[in-house]
């Protein structure tokens, strides 16, 4: 386990500096939380065109929390690039296992995300009347942490998935993140799609943490808060789970078939 | 003219082999499912013709952002760039018809838009005047090409290129009121809005929709078509600047 | 040797091109010179070799020559147009060749890589369309013009360079790095295509680090280091007009390090290599090899390779 440990802060350390070779926080602030603040708007002024204040709350309350999904959901992108740079056959061969790097590439990326919505969650709210319930508000950012673990494992999944056909990353990633923001809770109660896709939204990630926190921001009963937090954790266990399961098997089958190359 | 052409073949010849170019394509569907499940869920068919008309001009704005725009960086990556300098053929003409295939294909998304909206949730706005409808559509394409170029030789220029494109999505939607009009913005915010094309395009693809009369519909197309030529000119003087500092500095990069 | 009299297809008199470091539309650090006041001569239908090691100022030059970058100062012409101010008359008549993967379009067939730069090189459709099939029969890619660049070998990937570069005709050939990544039977047949390409009238100007390849198909070779020209010469006669070692190679495992003269030696699969200071140490030992009885013994002039070496120091190896 300190093994494991050791290897997932030195695995964070490299992405922080891959990342924030990619990224200032200058770049952070003007480009990325800025396009991402103004997305969260775009979505609630829509409520404003709709004419009524609840419409407008629940909109920005559900953009907030989405708009971490693609920094959440990068993993995928970093998984198949860190498959791509040949480092795979080095990690095989060292006596660690490679699931910690793999599971562990985009942390830093999620970290983003957190700190994103929570910015959103600081900011937005007064400018589109949008009341909160202070200073219980303040747990507010750690079920977003929650949310936004349960959307990182189920990014790791698809990453898992997408390392065969690293063509299609891009596509894969927006499509993740995409399918969150469309169907789970974020602009429509998932009540207003069919039972079969009602029932798909309820093993993705956000739906049951959105739920939770539209119940804490409603001031509604404990329970529903917890249950729901639990539920999502549940739901991140369980992607993590299959994308570990994943994982090992594209070693096992890479031994066997040999489709782990051995340099360049 | 020629040129022109052959930049253009080529375009299609690349865009067929790289799925990825088609990325927006893929995206586009969840943009209407999103729209248009708000305005039906809030039971507002008289905002239906906002959910069509946001992810047909975001398509378009797409394909500028993600494919066009990145032609001559693209160029430059490849190595093709310093080769297409040493060629006596100009190669302004040659980027233009590239850059003007993948605007070609920013239609797409608008029949991806309707058919959507007709399968998945049995809506098709009507359109009452379809003629201006379709001239503001042309326009746009046009603006958007000329868009695209100044696009495409700021991302030369500039080092933090991929932060810039990535950014010029919700901020341009926004501003140019695709999904709500422009009015809704706080009014400091506005006067912005007219600097940018989509904002008119929206306009008077909105206008050309509803069933009241549209009015002034020559000097809107035209301002359309100006700030696509506005944007054309800059390209090409940016494009120039661009390859004339390459010459000059040895590196292509503003950095 | 002098070149009064013959055409010359590339002239260039002190051109210096220096860089400078730092930020800006006008970067205003510390500058960087690559090129200091290089003057060199290439005479009509000559393969000439640019050797250096990496940050000479090789590919500088080419890239002057090519007219897309500007000198700082001095002057460089090609076919007798200034690089500068001619650039119309200089551009149709020079082709351009990458090693490695770089300058290719992998989603085009070699066919439509070919279509598109026979635009851009002005050739009109129907000429475009002969001229790139004669290429792609030429270059041995007739049975697969139309698969994509990106399935093709290395190898291949080089000849549709080649292609590319033969594209508008031209009277001279750069080639940057050609043999890079290459294997030995695809260098060979590059070698054997520059030999044609001579035979056809054009001038060829190569950058490489293969000494070897150097040595085989350049009529002269131009030394280069930081920007300046350290000798031009061919590569035999560089080689004996350095007056440096003098090399003499047996297969035997006798000691000769005693003899006076003998700088170093080294022994590969049974050969001894000899190295020494001049004629006469180099015979002092010819003569011991063969008083004990040595029978295969000969001296060798020193190899482009030990001449580049002496004269740009390990640094060229830093490849």
């Amino acid at each position: 386990m300190r093994d494991q440990l050791r290897v997932l802060k030195h695995g964070l350390i490299a992405s922080w500096t891959m990342y924030s070779a990619f990224q200032t926080w200058k770049s952070w602030t003007f480009m990325w939380l800025s396009r991402l603040l103004v997305q969260a708007c775009f979505y609630a002024l829509i409520g404003r065109m709709l004419g009524s204040q609840e419409q407008v709350d629940y909109l920005l309350v559900g953009n907030l929390v989405a708009i971490m999904a693609i920094d959440a959901t990068v993993v995928i992108l970093l998984a198949v690039g860190e498959r791509q740079s040949g480092t795979l056959a080095l990690m095989v061969a060292a006596p660690s296992t490679h699931l910690t790097v793999y599971l562990g590439r985009g942390l830093v990326n999620l970290g983003s995300g957190v700190a994103v919505s929570t910015t959103a969650f600081l900011v937005l709210p007064p400018l589109f009347d949008v009341r909160l319930p202070w200073p219980g508000a303040a747990l507010v950012p750690l079920m977003v942490l929650v949310v936004g673990l349960s959307c990182y494992c189920y990014g790791t999944c698809v990453a898992s998935f997408v390392l065969g056909f690293p063509s299609a990353r891009w596509l894969a990633l927006n499509m993740s993140y995409l399918v969150l923001m469309t169907f789970c809770g974020v602009n429509v109660p998932t009540s207003y799609w069919p039972d079969w896709l009602r029932a798909v939204t309820s093993v993705l990630p956000m739906t049951h943490g959105l739920t939770a926190i539209r119940a804490f921001i409603a001031e509604g009963p404990a329970s529903t808060v917890l249950l729901n937090l639990v539920l999502e954790l549940g739901v991140a266990a369980a992607w993590l789970a299959v994308a570990a399961v994943s994982f090992n098997r594209m070693v096992r089958r890479g031994r066997r078939d040999g489709t782990i190359e051995f340099s360049g | 003219m020629r040129l022109f052409l052959s930049g253009a073949r080529t375009q299609f010849w690349l865009m067929g082999r790289q799925p990825d170019d088609l990325l927006t394509l893929c995206t586009i569907p969840f943009t209407v499912v999103m729209l248009l499940s708000i305005v039906m869920h809030a039971a507002r068919p008289d905002l239906v013709a906002n959910a069509f008309l946001a992810p047909t001009l975001i398509g378009l704005w797409g394909f500028s952002t993600g494919l066009a725009a990145e032609v001559l960086v693209g160029e430059r990556w490849n190595a093709t760039l310093q080769l297409g300098m040493a060629a006596p053929g100009a190669v302004h003409p040659v980027y233009l018809g590239r850059i003007s295939a993948v605007m070609v294909l920013g239609v797409v998304p608008l029949g991806e838009t309707w058919l959507l909206g007709k399968l998945l949730f049995g809506v098709t706005p009507p359109v009452h005047h379809p003629w201006v409808f379709w001239a503001a559509m042309a326009a746009s394409v046009f603006a958007m090409t000329g868009t695209s170029l100044l696009l495409a030789a700021s991302m030369l220029l500039s080092k933090q290129a991929h932060h810039y494109l990535n950014f010029l999505s919700f901020p341009i939607y926004l501003l140019s009121g695709v999904m709500v009009p422009v009015q809704y913005l706080p009014e400091f915010l506005q006067p912005l809005s007219h600097v940018i094309f989509l904002s008119s395009s929206a306009d008077l693809m909105r206008d050309s929709m509803a069933a009241g009369p549209v009015s002034g519909t020559g000097w809107r197309l035209l301002a359309i078509v100006g700030l696509g030529v506005a944007a054309l000119v800059g390209g090409r003087v940016l494009v120039a600047l661009a390859l004339r500092r390459a010459r000059e500095v040895g590196t292509v990069t503003y950095a | 040797m002098n070149h009064r009299g013959v055409t010359v297809s590339v002239h260039v008199r002190n051109l210096t091109r220096t860089y400078r470091k730092g930020k800006g539309w006008r970067p205003k650090g510390e500058e960087v010179t690559a090129l200091d006041g290089l003057t060199l001569d290439v005479p009509t239908n000559e393969v000439h070799g640019l050797l250096g090691p990496n940050g000479a100022g090789k590919t500088t030059l080419c890239k002057i020559l090519s007219t897309i970058l500007l000198p700082t100062s001095g002057t460089a012409e090609v076919l007798g147009h200034d690089v500068v101010a001619e650039t119309d008359k200089v551009r149709p008549h020079i082709g351009i060749v990458f090693g490695g993967e770089r300058g290719l379009y992998g989603k085009l067939t070699a066919r439509q890589t070919l279509r598109y730069w026979a635009a851009l090189y002005k050739l009109p459709d129907a000429r475009a369309e002969v001229r790139a099939g004669e290429l792609l029969g030429r270059l041995g890619l007739a049975d697969k013009a139309d698969d994509l660049v990106e399935t093709y070998s290395r190898g291949m990937k080089q000849r549709v360079h080649l292609a590319r570069g033969l594209i508008g005709d031209p009277k001279l050939i750069l080639f940057d790095e050609p043999t890079t990544g290459m294997d030995p039977v695809a260098a060979r047949d590059f070698r054997k295509l520059i030999a044609e390409l001579r035979d056809e009238g054009r001038t060829i100007l190569i950058t490489t680090h293969d000494m070897d390849e150097a040595e085989e198909v350049c009529d002269r070779v131009t030394l280069i280091d930081k920007g300046r020209v350290l000798a031009t010469e061919s590569p035999r006669g560089l080689a004996e007009m350095s007056g440096l070692h003098r090399w003499v190679e047996a297969e035997t495992a006798l000691d000769v390090t005693g003899i006076p003269g003998v700088v170093d030696t080294e022994t590969r699969n049974g050969l001894l290599r000899v190295k020494t200071t001049d004629d006469r140490s180099a015979r002092a030992v010819l003569d011991f090899l063969l008083d004990n009885g040595v029978r295969s013994v000969h001296a060798v002039p020193p190899r482009l390779e030990d001449v580049y070496l002496d004269l740009i120091g390990r640094r060229g190896m830093e490849i």
